[in-house]
């Protein structure tokens, strides 16, 4: 790859971070203002602006600049007070940042961007700008910038509306030594000083001490420049950059202007008596200059700039990452299968073959812990399109909704995440259009106008749960019911439980415009939702309360890539069950296995029924019923914390399995979440908990009473 | 890996006249036989041959579907073609062979007796099927082939694959692509 090609990736990278930043910005303007957030919201999503146009003007297309440019300048004066924050600028600003997102997406595919986006018109009439008025010139504009953004370190005011009076700059300048060590050369400097605008140059040789004293690497010139520009400040710095940590030279105007310059070089103005002409000082309070987290520490736009410090974290590709999560994957089947290998060997005779055995064992956890740490990542990503979401899809619907974000920094793998968002999406478009009432309805049932949509995150024994509620109307279960048997999904007369009719919800094809219209039902897309959840092997849980709200709750596992499992036998066949599903395992006694006519034979334990299940023979490696009472029995709670008791032959032993997508190649299989592979290379199943409960529940209907179920 | 895999006979294809072919560009098929007829199908759909392995069973499918097996690190089910085309389960040996066949992003293996040969054919040995074939596998034909008085059937694999077999792919941008083995 390139240099170009790398400086381009990154920039695009950037971007996208440069925009979430830019959305939760705006977002944070939406809010009242308490403690002066708005200040320092503006001056984030200023400099987003700002770096995005810097780096559009190398990379992008005309459009992206100017989008970011009019956005840039819209901020520019909600920051100077010239504009105050109303709704309706902040849904400007949030389309401004849509229109962005677009054109960055063209120009990182190379595709031709949207042409003349219509938020372009909003913002020109936002600043009274006529339409025909001409972009910002590009090339002449960003390139002095982009460096100077690239370090984000001195956010640069923008380009200044009107050329102001030129000034004249006196510059001192005495390279040193260590200068010309670095291979400076001052020749260079001043030639760049010159291209800025008339020069005077004074040279100052009375240091040079006599021929048999010279130092061949000392410096003893000196200069005294004076330059005549009205080029921005941090122009006439630019020649310096590279010197100035080194040998900072001393530049100061004819107005009392001075320039100062920071470690890395960059040079701003410090101290002005002039009326400021251009909005040189920031009035808002910036991050501090230089800290490792906001400085890429693989900037490949000043990698020379002098000494940084240590990065404290680093940008790296995610297909690299992938690459050691498979190979820690093979690994883990590796250790497997040495395990396996040496069960038949005598312990006592290979006691270091045991040890280093063991060892291998728990470092191959621990890396591949570590492994998925780096993967990790908070939901935050995925919450962020939310906020908006909220708002455009309230105001669609004339219903007034806000949103409460708890636990955004709960972290799981990044494929988990990248999965989230759609199903997320979908379910907060569905609680403001049909769980959400509109204001006048909720006034009268003494709720207050807004609605509230909460979503929270959270680790729940070793997997993550993602909760959507809503404080609407509730599901309505009887029109669910009532079209369920209008569909034929239902037989006439039946009475099935609240379970099964939010199941309903969840079936292709089930709702319609009539449903959804009388009722506040869900359903649009509800199979698209669970189908996206259980292929990151997840699950739906559904609670509403009518008159009170209706919450679902996802629960997901935190890695897609490895899991402890439980390698048990049925019939010919080996299966895993993970071990979060695990309660307890025991042998019945006959008195406790109970048969209920239509579900088939239930166990007691403790006084708590639950329904049993032979693995073998539903599976159909076996035909005839196997007795429990000799077998071992498993009790499973599901991730919606269904119970369901499964009568294996044996158990064979815990192990870490690295989960292998079946839907890949095969698609779902019912009772089945994934696939593994074992130590002899053989692919083993892995159960679905709740998968097996409700293949169950479905079969002993069908078989009615038959007593062995 | 020589257990495991091996490279059928190739010959330089059927037919290899001298002179030109007016009749159309040449394409290649590989055939294979299934319980005593012959099909055939693109060359370009192959993957590999492996040599018949034993299966993990997939509860509660068709017989067709023999179930998945471990192909160096991804899990790729079985289907019996045999079984397929309505004659019966096959019962593997160590001769019988598994096509790896590329089927719309998705990658399946086909159990067959045995792979014969590469056929190279231009386009004009190629036919439709006849109106009247009212064999099991007829509606996975998507052509018929005439070689040397011999007929081979031409299977479709997306027919093969339509419907039933794999099911259709969850709807919406597929998470499962993403996903980490």
């Amino acid at each position: 790859m390139s240099e170009l090609d790398r400086l381009r990736r990154t920039f695009f990278d950037e971007c996208e971070e440069l925009l979430a930043s830019l959305q939760d910005s705006v977002t944070a303007l939406a809010a009242p203002d308490a403690g002066g957030q708005h200040a320092a919201a503006v001056a984030a999503a200023f400099r987003a602006a700002h770096s995005i146009k810097g780096g559009a003007g190398a990379f992008g297309s005309g459009i992206l600049v100017e989008v970011a440019h009019l956005t840039e300048t819209v901020l520019d004066a909600i920051r100077s007070g010239r504009m105050a924050p109303s709704d309706a600028l902040v849904g400007t600003l949030l389309r401004a940042g849509d229109a962005l997102a677009d054109c960055v997406s063209a120009d990182r595919d190379g595709v031709p961007p949207p042409e003349n986006p219509p938020v372009l018109a909003e913002l020109r009439r936002l600043l009274g700008t006529p339409a025909d008025s001409t972009p910002p010139a590009a090339p002449a504009n960003t390139l002095p910038d982009f460096p100077v953004i690239r370090a984000d370190t001195a956010p640069v005011p923008p380009a200044p509306p009107a050329a102001p009076p030129p000034r004249v700059w006196t510059i001192d300048f005495a390279p040193n030594a260590k200068a010309l060590a670095a291979g400076h050369q001052p020749l260079l400097v001043l030639r760049a000083l010159k291209a800025l605008g008339p020069l005077q140059t004074v040279c100052d040789s009375s240091h040079i001490p006599p021929l048999d004293a010279l130092e061949l690497t000392e410096s003893y010139l000196r200069w005294t420049l004076s330059l005549t520009t009205d080029i921005a400040p941090e122009v006439v710095a630019e020649p310096f950059a590279f010197v100035a940590p080194l040998c900072p030279p001393q530049i100061t105007a004819n107005d009392g202007s001075r320039i100062g310059f920071d470690p890395l070089g960059v040079g701003s103005l410090l101290t002005t008596d002039s009326p400021a002409p251009v909005q040189e000082v920031d009035p808002t309070p910036l991050p501090e200059p230089v800290s490792p987290e906001t400085d890429p520490p693989l900037d490949p736009v000043r990698p020379w700039a002098g000494p940084q410090q240590a990065a404290s974290s680093i940008r790296v590709d995610v297909e690299r990452i992938d690459r050691l999560v498979n190979m820690v994957g093979e690994l883990v089947i590796t250790q497997a299968m040495l395990a396996q290998q040496a069960q038949g060997l005598a312990e006592d005779r290979f006691p270091m073959l045991f040890q280093g055995l063991e060892d291998l064992a728990s470092h191959t956890r621990e890396l591949q812990e570590s492994v998925m740490a780096i993967r990790a990542q908070p939901v935050k990503s995925a919450f962020a399109r939310l906020p908006r979401l909220v708002r455009e899809t309230a105001q669609a619907l004339g219903k007034r909704a806000r949103l409460i974000l708890i636990g955004e920094e709960t972290e799981v793998d990044k494929s988990v995440v990248e999965g989230l968002s759609d199903p997320l999406m979908h379910l907060i478009r569905n609680a403001i259009d049909h769980g959400i009432e509109p204001p006048e309805e909720r006034r009268a049932a003494g709720k207050p106008e807004d609605g509230t949509i909460t979503v929270l995150a959270e680790h729940r024994s070793g997997r993550i749960v993602i909760q959507v509620s809503d404080d609407g109307a509730g599901i309505n279960l009887a029109a669910i019911k009532r079209k369920a048997i209008e569909q034929g999904l239902l037989p006439r007369g039946a009475d099935p439980s609240d379970d099964e009719l939010y199941e309903l919800m969840f079936h292709p094809g089930f709702s319609t415009v009539e449903l959804i219209s009388n009722i506040s039902g869900r359903g649009v897309g509800m199979d698209v939702v669970r189908a996206n959840v259980n292929a990151l092997g997840g699950r739906i849980l559904v609670r509403s309360y009518k008159g009170r709200g209706t919450a679902f709750a996802l629960t997901l596992p935190l890695t897609l890539a490895v899991m402890d499992g439980m390698l048990l036998q049925a019939g010919d066949e080996t299966y895993v069950l993970p071990i979060a599903n695990i309660l307890e395992s025991l042998q019945p006694a006959a008195d406790a296995i109970h048969h209920l006519v239509g579900r088939g034979p239930v166990l007691s334990v403790r006084g708590q029924y639950t329904p049993m299940v032979d693995l073998a023979r539903m599976f159909g490696h076996r035909s005839d019923p196997c007795d429990p009472t000799r077998a071992l029995v498993v009790l499973c709670e599901a991730e919606d914390g269904g119970k369901v008791a499964l009568v294996v032959d044996s158990l064979i032993g815990q192990q870490q399995v690295v989960i292998k997508s079946l839907e890949r190649n095969y698609g779902h299989c019912e009772g089945i979440s994934a696939a593994t592979i074992l130590g002899d290379g053989r692919v083993a199943l892995i159960l679905d908990v709740a998968g097996l409960r409700l293949l169950a529940a479905r079969r002993h209907r069908r078989e009615g009473d038959d007593p062995h179920g | 890996m020589a257990d495991t895999l091996f490279t059928p006979f190739f010959n330089d294809g059927i037919p290899t006249t001298d002179d030109d072919t007016p009749s159309g560009p040449m394409q290649q098929y590989v055939s294979f036989t299934v319980g005593g007829s012959e099909f055939a199908v693109d060359i370009l759909a192959i993957r590999e041959f492996k040599r018949w392995t034993e299966t993990t069973p997939l509860p509660n499918t068709p017989p067709y579907v023999r179930g998945v097996i471990n192909l160096r690190g991804v899990v790729v089910p079985i289907y019996d073609l045999r079984a397929r085309f309505g004659q019966g389960p096959t019962q593997p040996t160590a001769t019988h062979v598994i096509m790896m066949v590329a089927v719309s992003e998705r990658t399946v293996g086909l159990l067959v007796d045995a792979v014969d040969d590469v056929l190279t054919v231009p386009q004009s040995a190629l036919s439709a099927v006849p109106e009247t074939d009212s064999t099991a596998s007829h509606p996975f034909l998507q052509a018929v082939l005439t070689i040397d008085e011999r007929m081979i059937a031409v299977l479709g694999l997306e027919r093969l694959f339509s419907g039933e077999v794999v099911p259709p792919l969850p709807l919406g941008p597929s998470p499962v692509s993403r996903q980490s083995p």
